[in-house]
């Protein structure tokens, strides 16, 4: 075998890269054992949340642990909604010169720090939702307009330039020949889109699996527009809590509450272990579905 | 004569690079009118500029007159739609969408013009399956999808999906280019069929094809046109021997060069 001098700088990167993600793993593994042992899954199945200082409290994490599914779907709904929409705007409609604009925009926009986005919704869009009255739909409809779909929408802003970037690149490697065919059979603009949305529907579902494995982990934003209340999320203008909201409240003062730190851990160790299954199937699909777009089109 | 095609003084550019120069030719109705030449000579350019595919192209430019059932396409644009929609096409290499079903791929194009629906759909797609010799091979599953058949089949099918919106003019670029001789027979017996009820333009670097399925054509040789007439006059006349004297030289000019570099570079 030869040495090759960029594998020898290389390697070191990857191989700390492993170790760091190998650590973090097991230190989440090690510091929630208790909770595994003691109690399994039972922890994200249980609503009871009654912390003592004293004893042992009761900190089941299923209302929390729902608004982290709920909050993820939300956002991954809006990111693939405004990033397919922006796709077939892009190439049906929008004239050439203004791709350059719509990529900075893009560029910008992913390249924004979290807390912005999360600065954005306290003082823009929650005294929007608030106004809008969409809290009166439901039965315990937040007062102040933090709420699981606050945050969702707010995540699934964050999330939209990745996951557009991703799909107006899905579209525009679309074969030249299938849109030729789509031409020649009469069709144009929506027409059109409907069919090549068709074609990349592996890429937009690939999207969304990165989307949704982004927005489950996603923390500052969610802590500061959820609304931080124990709460089944059963209606999208109520507040909530997420696991890493829950995470970011209460990690602080853990350790004065016997068993909570341990819990809150396994609650992290959950996300993180979603997050990578999530972004690894988006990943596997994107790639399936690429390669068999090219292989097809001979 | 009926025209159905009638081009004159056409120029066409990719960016700077010129690939059709003034080129005038007239297509009858009612034939198999064969385009021949060489690779390269703008043979495929030429069909899509017909049915104006070729303004998706970047930076593509189009001079001249191209008028088809006597609407000038590139300067009438309400009416060139109307036209255009009575125009079909097929590629050089088949292009199903592999996402849809069989029976989608050909309903594609009436369902997308409102043309039929429910049955009366049904019957039209089982009309230009049947047409293009495909129904026997797929009636029994029309929803599988399509890039589950072979290649032959897939341009049989490319061809059914453009006779489902009955077109009066069919473009077909090399539809035989890259089949066994059985598929492309069957799709040679479908073009003697049909030549009788529509127009074909029929892309093709093969003389015998051309003579076996055309009555009339044009011979291109790097962006021009250097006849144009009956078939026999194109492939066998005394002028036109020249000419194709002259194409073979040129490539074997140019093969012993690249051979004589080959050489070179052994050496
Ligand atoms: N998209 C494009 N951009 C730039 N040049 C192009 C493009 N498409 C074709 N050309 C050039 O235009 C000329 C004509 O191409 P065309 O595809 O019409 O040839 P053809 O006769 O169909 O060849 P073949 O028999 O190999 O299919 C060629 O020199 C080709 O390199
Ligand atoms: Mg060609």
């Amino acid at each position: 075998m030869k040495l090759d001098p960029l594998k020898i700088l290389l390697s070191p990167a990857a191989i700390a890269l492993i170790i760091v993600s190998a650590s973090i793993l097991a230190v989440l593994v090690y510091e929630s054992l208790n909770t595994w042992i003691q109690d399994g899954i039972g922890f994200l199945l249980r609503l009871e949340w009654s912390p003592s200082e004293e004893t042992y409290g009761t900190y089941g994490m299923l209302a929390p642990f729902l608004g982290s599914l709920v909050t993820a779907v939300i956002a991954m709904t809006v990111a693939g909604a405004l990033s397919t929409a922006l796709a077939v705007f892009v190439n049906e409609y929008a004239p050439k010169r203004f791709n350059n604009f719509i990529s900075l925009a893009l560029f910008s926009m992913a390249a924004l720090p979290t807390i912005v986005y999360g600065m954005w919704g306290l003082s823009v869009f929650a005294p929007a939702v608030r106004q809008s009255g969409l809290a009166s739909l439901c039965a315990m409809g937040s007062p102040t307009g933090y709420s699981v779909f606050t945050a969702g929408v707010v995540v699934g802003l964050m999330i939209a330039p990745f996951s557009a970037a991703m799909v107006l690149e899905a579209y525009r490697a679309v074969p030249f020949t299938y849109v030729e065919a789509l031409h020649s059979l009469g069709a144009k603009g929506f027409e059109r889109a409907g069919v090549i949305l068709g074609l990349i529907k592996g890429s937009i579902i690939a999207s969304a699996l990165l989307s949704f494995g982004r927005a489950i982990g996603e923390t500052t934003i969610v802590a500061m527009t959820v609304g931080n209340v124990i709460n089944l999320p059963l209606c999208p203008f109520q507040p909530a809590h997420t696991i890493t909201s829950l995470i970011a409240s209460q990690f602080g003062n853990a350790y004065l509450y016997p068993g909570l730190q341990s819990r809150l851990l396994a609650g992290a160790l959950v996300m993180v272990i979603g997050s990578s299954v999530s972004t690894s199937l988006g990943m596997w699909l994107a790639r399936v579905t690429a390669r068999r777009l090219k292989g097809e089109s001979l | 004569m009926d025209v159905t095609v009638k081009i004159r003084n056409l120029s066409v550019w990719y960016g700077q690079q010129k690939a059709l120069e003034t080129v005038s030719i007239t297509v009858p109705k009612g034939s198999v009118y064969a385009i021949l030449g060489p690779s390269g000579c703008g043979k495929s350019t030429l069909l899509r500029t017909v049915n104006k595919l070729i303004l998706l192209r970047d930076g593509a430019k189009v001079e001249g007159n191209v008028e088809v059932f006597g609407v000038d396409v590139y300067n009438s644009n309400s009416l060139s739609d109307e036209v255009l929609a009575k125009v079909g096409m097929v590629f050089q290499t088949p292009n199903p969408f592999p996402h849809l079903s069989i029976y989608d791929n050909v309903a594609i194009g009436p369902k997308l013009r409102g043309q039929a629906k429910g049955k009366e759909l049904d019957k039209l797609v089982r009309w230009a399956l049947e047409k293009s010799g495909l129904w026997d091979e797929v009636k029994d599953r029309l929803s599988r999808p399509a890039s589950e058949l072979s290649g032959g089949q897939q341009q049989r099918l490319c061809i059914a999906r453009a006779l489902a919106i009955k077109p009066s003019l069919l473009l077909m670029d090399e539809p035989t280019a890259n089949l066994d001789p059985l598929n492309a027979a069957k799709i040679e017996e479908l073009i003697k069929e049909l030549s009788g009820e529509i127009t074909i333009m029929l892309v093709t670097h093969d003389a015998d094809q051309a003579r076996r399925l055309a009555s009339s054509g044009a011979l291109l040789f790097l962006g021009k046109v250097v006849c144009e007439g009956p078939i026999d006059s194109i492939i066998n006349g005394s002028y036109c021997d020249l000419l194709q004297n002259l194409v073979s030289e040129h490539l074997t000019t140019q093969t012993s060069k690249t051979k004589s570099k080959e050489i070179k570079k052994r050496g």
